[in-house]
Formats: structure tokens, sequence, C-alpha cells
């Protein structure tokens, strides 16, 4: 067949032609293998505290976010860095959040990308509450799960008396092993 | 495996095979398409719960996939599925090609060519419909798009396609 006559054959049924394209089989064990890996990820512990304030230093490895709330974004703020975790482990992230004065009747919300969860409420994308502040540092611990490679962010927003003061952490994976 | 471990693979395991065709047919690449596959079922175990209530898991997890997909496209910034060095025959299996057998990778090649001179919604778009045979219904669920902007998209994409094979050019 010369090439002006397959470009004829294809023009006469170029979606037979398409469905003759050809398909590359898995690689052996494939279903099992990715389904083996898939199910660790069903059974995650409840979480033992719902976020909020803890004050006590985690036990486990913890990153801290600084930022401070005053009427206005302050300059020289530590940069937002981003977190590292692995697949398909669990990570604490701490979140400071430093109050010049208490303050009651603060809105937290706490949005996740949705390839990010909370170890325990893997349904839930979005949670707020209110809460009061200490003057000084306060910390938001988040148990972090990636479900992905691609990362994401976590945006953190706090509402107070028409005060809205925003922080996004970036959590990426961990290439360690 | 416990029984929520069976309940779960019994859920998804008879949609693996078909996220895997769909996942190789949009990269053309075997490992990326287990990758994609591999992150769509750490996610619905992550969401069992949620998608164990679903009058249809695979338009869910199908769903996911292309979402996937279409982050792994952007993250490249061009399609994997025809890269420079694909469209250059580089990747072919070094063999001879005779008669018949040369016929059919002239055919293919040039369907290639063909499919690679569509913008990546068409493309992706007929690979679901003409290839994988997905309705246009199923389609527009899963791309998040109109069932009237598949239908416009496989009209536009075959209408490029009996050009490209008319003329034997882009």
């Amino acid at each position: 067949m010369t090439l002006p006559s397959v470009y004829t054959h294809m023009k006469r049924d170029i979606e037979q032609a398409l469905r003759s394209l050809p398909l590359e089989a898995p690689s052996e064990g494939f279903e099992e293998r990715v389904l083996a890996n898939a199910l660790p990820h069903l059974h995650r512990t409840p979480m033992r505290r719902h976020a909020g304030w803890a004050l006590a230093a985690a036990a486990c490895v913890t990153i801290a976010v600084l930022v401070t709330l005053n009427l206005a974004p302050t300059p020289g703020e530590p940069p937002e860095r981003p977190v590292a975790v692995a697949l398909p482990e669990v990570r604490t992230v701490d979140v400071m959040l430093r109050s010049n004065q208490a303050l009651d009747g603060v809105t937290i919300t706490v949005e996740l990308d949705d390839n990010i969860a909370l170890d325990g409420r893997p349904d839930v994308q979005k949670l707020s509450w209110q809460t009061g502040l200490k003057a000084g540092a306060n910390k938001l611990s988040l148990p972090v799960m990636l479900l992905d490679a691609r990362g994401g962010e976590i945006l953190i927003t706090l509402d107070h008396n028409g005060l809205h003061r925003e922080l996004k952490v970036r959590i990426d994976e961990s290439k360690e092993a | 495996m416990n029984a929520e471990g069976r309940a779960f693979a019994a859920l998804v395991r008879p949609h693996i095979h078909a996220m895997y065709r769909m996942a190789y047919r949009w990269t053309r690449n075997r490992e990326d398409a287990e990758d994609l596959v591999q992150e769509v079922l750490i996610k619905a175990a992550v969401r069992f719960d949620e998608i164990r209530r679903l009058d249809s898991p695979r338009a869910w997890l199908l769903k996911v996939l292309y979402r996937h997909f279409v982050d792994l496209y952007r993250r490249r910034q061009r399609s994997p599925m025809f890269s420079e060095h694909q469209l250059a025959g580089e990747t072919r299996p070094a063999e001879a090609a005779t008669g018949d057998s040369a016929d059919a990778l002239a055919l293919q090649e040039t369907l290639e060519l063909a499919l690679a001179s569509l913008d990546p919604d068409q493309r992706e778009t007929v690979m679901m419909h003409d290839v994988e045979g997905y309705t246009a219904v199923e389609i527009a669920e899963v791309m998040a798009v109109s069932v009237g902007t598949v239908k416009s998209r496989l009209h536009r994409a075959r209408e490029r396609l009996r050009n490209f094979i008319g003329t034997g050019t882009f």
C-alpha cells in the first residue's frame, strides 16, 4: 500500500484507524501493585486532637511558620517556606500565630487543596471555627498528609473585627527516603 | 486484607484497566499511565467513604484521572503524548519494516502526526470518544465541560484529521 493509498484508507475510515492505535500493556503485577500501594491509605487513625490551639510542644518533627496578627502585615515577616511531607506519611505542621494582644472571637479558617488532607478527616477540605488568641505565640497544629506527589497549599485565614490576614503554607512531597 | 480493604478492592478493581487504558491514550507512556492510576487509587482510598456512596465510582475515578493528567501536562508545558523526539521517530523500535507491516507503520505514524496537529483538548476528546468509546455525556462529566463542547471538539478534530490526511501535511 502506497502512502497516498494509506491516506485514502484513513480518510475513508478514520475511526477504525484510531481504534487500531497500539496499546502497551501495563507492567507485570500492575493491578495488584497499585491496589497494595493504595490500601494503606484506607485506615487513617482518627485525629487525636481537633485542629486547635495546642500549647505543648508536639512530640513529632514540626515546622513553625510565623504570622503576626497586626492591623497590617509586618515588614520583614519570616518568609513562608514550603513544608516537605513524605508519601504516605502524616506530618504535623505547626503554624505559629503571634498576636500583640489577647483577642477573643477570632475566626480561623483552614482550607486545603484537594490533594492535601488532615489525618483522620480525609473528607474535610475546609475547617472554620472561633477561638481566642493569647498575647504572644499561639500554635495551630495540623496533622497533614499528601494524597499525591503534586503537593499543594494550605490557606489559613484569620478574621477579627474586620481584620483579615491570610497565610499560605506550601506542602511539597519529601524526596527523602 | 481486612473487610474494608476487600470492599475497596472490589469497588475499584473493575475500573483499573479502563483507567490505565485511558491514561495510556493520553500520555502514550506506560510509566506515566501507571503513575497516574496509582495516584488516583491512593486518592480513592483516602476518600473511600465518599466514593463508596456514589452511583458511579467510574465517573469519579476518570474525572480525578483526567485532572491528574492535565496537571501533568501543564507541568511539562506540552503534551508528553507527542514529544519532539517521538515526532522525529526516535522512539520507534529499531526493526526492519516491509510489506504489510510497513503499511501499518506508515498508517500509524501518519495518524499520530495527524493527532499531534490537534489542540490538546481536541486530542484528548478524540482519544476518549473515538479510541476508547466513551460517550459525549461521559466525556463532558470527566472534563467538566458541556456536551455541546465535547461534540464541537469532536467535530473540529475530525475535520482537522480529514484535512491532514487529505493533504498529508499539517
